[in-house]
């Protein structure tokens, strides 16, 4: 499973990330991070993750971040989830 | 002005009047601010009680509790604290001195990544780099601590950051702040979850402890007299709907009722306000209302479908949703009946059967000489689930508990907060004699600031819930829980100025519950009870909630009229 997560620079971002997939259940195989705004403020990154557990629920807790801006869920390719804009929670 | 006074000063722009701490090294510039400050620090002995103080105060009166702590061993302290503000979805702002950042990262004298430490069980944490920040960051902190889904915050102030000068634009006070806007539920969604309860025949309300976190305590009392659906709740959930309700079947799960398991696994449609599925309330899951369809209201997405699929999701204002499914519901009147007659026929309430005291007759009879706005705060264990199933409560904010994280130690310090947040109630803490050792030192909190605090001491001389366990589920192969050297627990507390007196036989409880409700605080009860009394009815840890375990008989028993 392939996710794409966008996230606003924060103290502690890209920890707070990895250690939401590694408790929530899921194993990182693959992860790229790229600044994606010219003033630094932004991130995007690309992690291949391995688990057995659901990717829209995995989707909404990393969605639970303060940091996070948006998250995309791909399998075999193609987007099966979307959460365009998170919802403060 | 330097950092730690613009900190000081956006905690007052925030509204807090107290907070809870304990000083060291690292935070000593915020404590020299403390000095020139309107708030009222209350000084702990310990910083873990600190926490727990802060959620004590959170919890009673559902502002965001405050708790200042130094680095390293003062911010390690706190963390179990923080860590049951998390599982319990308590608004905290927690302080922590840093050293100076010139020294982040090179181990130095009580530095600790505190910021690191508890990603997993805050909402969010920062380090404040600048002295600059210091207001923008406190009041981000408490807007991210109390809106959504509440929970804790870390603040981490490096020594040096809280001595810089701050300028001018920094001293300006609480910025405005965006609303705290909260989306209503999707309307096809609540048109489909109207149709699911308008089809069912045996629907029934699972209450969670976020109700009242949303606000939300009218609208479900609104829907349970309109509905007259039957409803169970979690221990959190308690009190959302006076417990002795008509419609209530008392707490579900591992302790809950029978009438309340035997309605989760009998109905066809499960209305699942604000809570979130968990093990202790659902036993195993997969036999958890096998025959329902789920309608869940939550404010976190993360919570809905996480460990049960959800028929009809409704996320986001709880008060919007349970106000647009209020409706009366027809063809309901034979499961109601069902379900209140097994409320009827399993009666929690076991007499008790010598002359030794009784704990839940007790607290029975606590609850009713109590005053009806009383606080009962406890501590883990089996006198925790003796207060859920026999102290009567009209809201949840009058039982403070550790829910989710089930903290030892967490009575005495959370029943200080709440003291502070109703100097004008009556708060009693019942814990143990394992908890109370947790956080004993608390007792010189409680004698400094002469609070009128009523402590009853559950005592089994043993871990009562891990010994009920290993006697139940290990063979009776007792490992560790002998507890049979306890301190003499009456002048432990007469030490520390604190009056006390002990129960040990059944015709003292009428006399000791006069004294501990009508005469003056602060009072320790030493309650001398029978090692061997259990918690019942009990789930087998893994076992469906189907499987209660009661003290006549030792194996399932199905329910009259359940259908398997």
């Amino acid at each position: 499973m392939r996710i794409v997560i966008r996230l606003r620079r924060a103290e502690g971002d890209l920890e707070r990330l990895l250690g939401t997939f590694r408790r929530r259940g899921w194993q990182v195989s693959g992860f790229e991070a790229r600044g994606s705004a010219r003033d630094g403020s932004a991130m995007t990154v690309h992690a291949t993750l391995e688990g057995e557990r659901s990717p829209e629920v995995l989707a909404r807790q990393v969605a639970r971040l303060i940091e996070v801006e948006a998250v995309e869920i791909q399998e075999d390719e193609a987007p099966v989830a979307r959460l365009a804009g998170v919802r403060e929670v | 002005m330097n950092g730690a006074a613009a900190l000081v000063r956006a905690l007052e722009a925030e509204g807090v009047d107290i907070v809870f701490g304990y000083p060291g090294g690292a935070i000593l510039p915020v404590y020299d601010a403390l000095v020139d400050s309107k708030l009222r620090h209350i000084l702990v002995r310990h910083e873990q009680a600190a926490a727990f103080a802060a959620e004590g105060y959170a919890r009673a009166t559902g502002q965001v509790g405050v708790c200042i702590a130094t680095s390293g061993p003062g911010a390690t302290n706190l963390v179990t604290g923080i860590a049951d503000a998390f599982a319990d979805s308590i608004p905290m702002v927690v302080v922590t001195g840093q050293v100076a950042t010139s020294l982040m990262g090179t181990d130095a004298f009580q530095e600790l990544d505190v910021l690191g430490l508890t990603m997993p069980i805050v909402k969010h944490g920062f380090v404040v780099r600048h002295a600059s920040d210091m207001a923008d960051v406190v009041h981000e902190a408490f807007r991210l601590a109390r809106t959504g889904r509440p929970g804790p915050v870390l603040v981490d102030v490096p020594k040096d950051v809280a001595n810089a000068t701050v300028g001018e634009r920094a001293q300006s006070v609480r910025l405005a702040s965006p609303p705290d806007t909260l989306a209503s539920p999707d309307p096809e969604a609540i048109a489909r979850g109207v149709r699911a309860l308008e089809r069912a025949r045996k629907p029934l309300l699972y209450i969670g402890g976020g109700v009242r976190r949303a606000k939300a305590i009218p609208e479900l009392r609104a829907l349970v007299e309109t509905t007259r659906m039957p409803f169970v709740s979690t221990l959190m959930g308690l009190g959302s709907v006076p417990t002795d309700h008509p419609l209530s079947l008392g707490m579900l799960g591992m302790h809950g009722t029978k009438a309340a398991n035997y309605a989760v696994q009998e109905c066809d449609l499960l209305l699942c306000a604000c809570a979130r599925f968990d093990d202790r309330a659902t036993g195993k899951l997969a036999d958890f209302a096998p025959h329902a369809e789920v309608i869940h209201i939550d404010i976190d997405p993360a919570e809905v479908s996480k460990l049960r699929r959800a028929n009809v999701a409704l996320l986001g204002d709880a008060r919007v949703a349970l106000r647009d499914l209020a409706r009366p519901l027809d063809n309901i009147d034979a499961w109601r009946t069902q379900t209140l007659e097994w409320k009827r026929q399993y009666v929690l309430d076991p007499s008790p059967r010598d002359e030794r005291v009784h704990a839940p007759t007790l607290l029975r009879r606590l609850s009713e000489r109590a005053p009806r706005d009383a606080t009962f705060a406890c501590d883990v264990g089996q006198h925790q689930m003796w207060v859920a199933q026999h102290v009567r409560f009209e809201s949840p904010d009058r039982h403070l508990t550790s829910g989710g994280l089930g903290a030892m130690g967490f009575g005495l310090p959370a029943a200080i907060g709440a003291c502070f947040a109703r100097p004008n109630s009556r708060v009693i803490c019942v814990s143990g004699d394992g908890s109370i050792m947790m956080n004993l030192q608390e007792l010189a909190t409680i004698q400094r600031y002469a609070l009128p605090l009523r402590i009853v001491l559950i005592d089994n001389r043993a871990l009562g819930l891990v010994r009920q366990w290993q006697e139940l589920f290990h063979e009776e192969r007792y490992s560790e829980i002998d507890l049979s050297d306890n301190p003499d627990f009456v002048r432990v507390a007469e030490g520390f100025g604190i009056p006390a007196f002990r129960v040990d036989r059944a015709d003292q409880v009428e006399r000791a519950v006069e004294r501990i409700v009508d005469g003056p605080g602060p009072l320790l009860c030493h309650v001398v009870v029978d090692p061997t009394t259990n918690v019942w009815p009990i789930v087998k840890p893994g076992a469906p909630n189907s499987s209660m375990l009661d003290d006549d008989h030792k194996a399932p028993r199905p329910a009259a009229g359940a259908t398997r």
